[in-house]
């Protein structure tokens, strides 16, 4: 069911998970996202990019913001947020899993 | 890099706006960093996720509140003709975009499909350009403000999907970014390409299809 929701974010879709995948372990600011999703991926998310996501996330009530320090605001997973990532994830890792198994049974 | 958070919506802004300056100032300045904010800004103009401004659009058919963005589809080409479109706004110091900026974009393309279709229309880019500015004077707005995306160019970006849709393309290219400006219809981009190439939408598909198969 939830798996959907992610997916119907088109081309925010990847990033939305990046930032998800972010918050799992507290909250952050964008651009301390933008910092751990390099580390995490390689990826450098823009700034339109990631606002784009974000605020997709927060309207699907996924994340949801902080009070503001100064002027960066953090956000953090909601529980709906959460039950989207683990089922992601769990989907990835399955897909993850069958393909490795696939690759040592035919090399 | 001030000047590009004008470039979004009110709303948007006001919710958005600090938080997102503040990471703007925190990255180094680039040519992709532009782009990439340019799309963003143009991407909640046509799916607004903040406030009740959030209207669905009156062609594109998608629905509210799903997210999926208009721009998906849209080429590299295709982006670079939105930010030239911006910063010809800007450039005219008009307080807006438009169908016109959106005509205007596509001539900083000359590789494009778009050009192509014109030119074998025996229509130049030069004048487009005379064409257009000839029906729009310099704006009284200073550079670097608040600046809309007008309904009808709004409606332009949609049509653009729409017509690359329609001919089955997974993308949407330049050409496609054109028919969209001529299905509008009552812009001045439709004004001044159906009085330049004498063509109909009909015939300007037609030119497109053969334009790509050549």
């Amino acid at each position: 069911m939830t798996r959907d929701r992610l997916a119907a974010l088109g081309r925010f879709s990847e990033p939305a998970l990046l930032i998800l995948i972010s918050l799992a372990d507290g909250p952050k600011h964008g651009y301390a996202m933008v910092h751990d999703i390099q580390s995490l991926s390689g990826e450098r998310l823009g700034p339109g990019t990631l606002y784009g996501a974000i605020s997709r996330l927060e309207r699907l009530g996924l994340i949801a913001p902080l009070p503001a320090d100064d002027r960066r605001r953090p956000y953090e997973l909601t529980q709906a947020g959460a039950t989207v990532l683990r089922t992601e994830l769990d989907a990835l890792a399955r897909l993850s899993t069958a393909g490795l198994q696939r690759l040592t049974a035919t090399v | 890099m001030k000047r590009l958070l004008a470039l979004y919506p009110r709303a948007w802004r006001q919710r958005y706006g600090d938080e997102f300056l503040a990471l703007l100032e925190a990255e180094r300045p680039a040519a992709r960093l532009v782009l990439d904010v340019v799309v963003g800004a143009l991407d909640a103009w046509l799916r607004p996720q903040v406030g009740r401004a959030a209207a669905p659009a009156s062609a594109g058919g998608a629905r509210r509140g799903s997210g999926h963005d208009v721009l998906d589809k849209f080429t590299r080409r295709s982006r670079n003709v939105l930010q030239s479109a911006a910063d010809e706004a800007d450039t005219l110091r008009n307080d807006f975009i438009g169908t016109e900026h959106l005509l205007l974009g596509l001539l900083h393309e000359p590789n494009g499909f778009a050009i192509a279709v014109l030119r074998s229309l025996a229509v130049e880019p030069a004048t487009v350009r005379e064409a257009v500015e000839a029906r729009l004077g310099i704006g009284t707005g200073g550079r670097h403000q608040e600046r809309s995306l007008t309904p009808r160019a709004k409606k332009a970006i949609h049509l653009s999907v729409e017509e690359a849709q329609r001919l089955r393309h997974p993308y949407v290219g330049t050409e496609h970014i054109l028919l969209g400006l001529m299905r509008e219809g009552e812009g001045i981009a439709a004004t001044v390409l159906t009085e330049l190439t004498r063509v109909d939408l009909t015939e300007l598909r037609r030119r497109v299809v053969r334009a790509l198969n050549d």
